[in-house]
């Protein structure tokens, strides 16, 4: 009885690590993908995942690293080597869904001092409209909505 | 709906013999068939209030170096070949060097063992320096008379900034030739006949409209054997004027000889009059003047030409090579394929506030005179490689090695 006990002991602390390191994209827990709901507040939760893997600029493109950059690299050429290295940007519909997969806390704006993102939380030359079909502004801070003109001359942050 | 669910909720009294079919709600889907683009609001029928419909009209690329090998049947070297005319020498035969003792076959075998061996030196003051090709290169006598004209140096003319002696082409500092310097002009027709001096910057016109090149200093009418000081200076001595970013000016130095003295309308103060057509010079003197030695050498900006700007009462020029604007695609805002963000955002970014971040960037790096910078671009290499970002560690670097011109030249 005690050396079976001991046994069974031994296989799970074998078999526990195993299960845990293999998490690859083909099964991501179905917990992490999906919009959960705290029920003591009853509000939305953050899906921790896309805090930790994506950063959301302020003019709402989230951008990530290159997934398996650090797999077999020896065997890949040089343009991989650097370019893999790179932060991407998603698409529109990626970008919906990580706005939609965190709360509007993570989708406001956010200032940091010695930013090194700094530079690339606006948008320049883009001649998409600015506003939403509500009239708020899709990627810039609040402010007194005006003309496109007049907003050119005097605002260079759009 | 699922049968369980209807009989769940349904009393068997009232459950119909088939189960019915029950709408369930379709959004969700379809958004997982077609994506979230299905449900996007159709800018073509429901038009926001504020903004007219925005038509995407097809990106028009420019059109890029398109090389049609109809247009280029000849090679390179027919390509570069100029048209054969012989060149005219405008000035004096060429001296005949005074003939060098004649070597031995044994002084020769020992030369080319010496040479083998690395021994064999020469004495740079004996050899001939005379060469055109230099000149040639630079195009110097193209610029000065015309095309296709050159002259031999028959006259030996030393020009001396103190102790910066002129050769063919030779760089100096331009806070090396504030003062004028002192000419030794060889003495060839016995006490008779006259030299005229002319300094000449070939690149140093800054005058729309005026075309011609830039005289600094004109000596004429030196009788032979002379000093400098007893002939007619026509135009004061200028130290040259080599604008900032303007690359390096040739100055030249050129020497005629003629035989009665000739007075020449020439005269300049200011840094418009000084500006004549040295061709055109010539070519109205052409009967009497001719050239027999030429010196030039190059210069380019220092502190010391806005001084003299200054004392003149000019502002300094500043020239700045006009590139040409890179060539990009149309910014989407969220481009198709996954693009590397601070690559693809700096490319659309303003040039202006792009200058400007370099600028808040290089003043706050101003250092300390008694500071010393570390040995290497990043110290701490294996630190930050772990640490930071690879696209901030890469700018980081860029701004330390290739980069480096960019964020620490001298700011005007």
């Amino acid at each position: 009885m005690l050396t079976r006990s001991a046994i069974t002991s031994l296989c799970t602390v074998r078999q526990a690590p195993i299960a845990v390191a293999a998490r690859g994209i083909a099964n991501i827990p179905a917990h992490e993908y999906h919009i959960r709901f705290d029920q003591r507040v009853g509000r939305k939760r953050p899906a921790q995942d896309v805090l930790d893997r994506f950063k959301r600029l302020n003019n709402g493109m989230w951008i990530h690293a290159h997934p398996g950059r650090h797999k077999l690299r020896y065997m890949k050429d040089d343009t991989w080597q650097k370019t893999s290295l790179y932060y991407e940007t998603c698409t529109k519909e990626q970008c919906e869904i990580l706005d939609k997969l965190v709360t509007p806390f993570w989708l406001r704006q956010k200032h940091y001092p010695n930013d090194p993102y700094s530079a690339y939380h606006v948008r320049h030359n883009i001649n998409s409209p600015r506003v939403d079909d509500r009239g708020n502004f899709v990627r810039e801070r609040k402010k007194v909505l005006m003309d496109d003109s007049t907003s050119n001359r005097f605002f260079a942050d759009h | 709906m699922s049968a369980a669910q209807y009989a769940r909720l349904v009393p068997k009294k009232y459950r119909s013999r088939t189960l019915p079919k029950i709408d369930r709600p379709w959004r969700p889907r379809v958004i997982a068939w077609a994506g979230p683009a299905a449900f996007y609001p159709n800018r073509f029928y429901e038009i926001d209030k504020w903004y007219k419909a925005r038509i995407d009209k097809p990106e028009k690329l420019p059109e890029m170096h398109i090389i049609d090998p109809a247009n280029h049947t000849k090679s390179l070297e027919e390509l570069l070949k100029k048209p054969e005319s012989e060149s005219i020498n405008i000035g004096f035969a060429k001296r005949e060097a005074a003939i060098k003792s004649e070597k031995s076959e044994g002084d020769r075998v020992e030369l080319e063992r010496k040479s083998r061996h690395m021994e064999l030196k020469i004495d740079i003051d004996s050899v001939d320096l005379e060469n055109l090709s230099v000149y040639r290169h630079f195009q110097v006598f193209d610029h000065l008379f015309g095309e296709n004209v050159f002259f031999e140096n028959v006259q030996r003319l030393e020009v001396d900034y103190q102790d910066n002696l002129i050769y063919s082409g030779n760089i100096l500092t331009a806070e090396s030739t504030v003062n004028r310097p002192e000419v030794s002009i060889e003495s060839v027709g016995n006490g008779k006949g006259f030299n005229t001096l002319l300094m000449v910057n070939l690149d140093g016109n800054a005058f729309e409209g005026k075309n011609g090149e830039l005289i600094h200093w004109m000596v004429s009418n030196i009788p032979d054997g002379e000093n400098v000081a007893k002939g007619k200076e026509n135009v004061e001595y200028l130290q040259p004027l080599p604008f900032y970013g303007s690359g390096y000016h040739r100055v030249a130095f050129v020497l005629f000889r003629h035989s009665q003295p000739i007075d020449f309308s020439i005269n300049g103060s200011t840094l418009e009059n000084r500006i004549h057509s040295i061709s055109e010079f010539y070519k109205s003197h052409e009967n009497v003047l001719t050239p027999s030695a030429i010196r030039f050498f190059q210069t380019s900006y220092d502190n010391s030409v806005k001084t003299a700007l200054h004392s003149l009462g000019l502002k300094s020029p500043l020239y700045e090579y006009e590139y040409r604007p890179a060539l990009k695609p149309d910014q989407r805002e969220f481009p198709e394929k996954p693009q590397p963000f601070d690559l693809y955002l700096d490319m659309y970014r303003d040039p202006k506030e792009v200058e400007k971040e370099i600028l808040e960037r290089r003043l706050s790096e101003i250092k300390l005179d008694n500071v010393e910078e570390p040995e290497w671009i990043d110290p701490d290499y294996v630190e930050n490689k772990k640490k930071l970002p690879a696209w901030l560690h890469s700018k980081q670097l860029e701004r330390k090695g290739v980069g480096y011109a960019k964020y620490h030249n001298d700011v005007l």
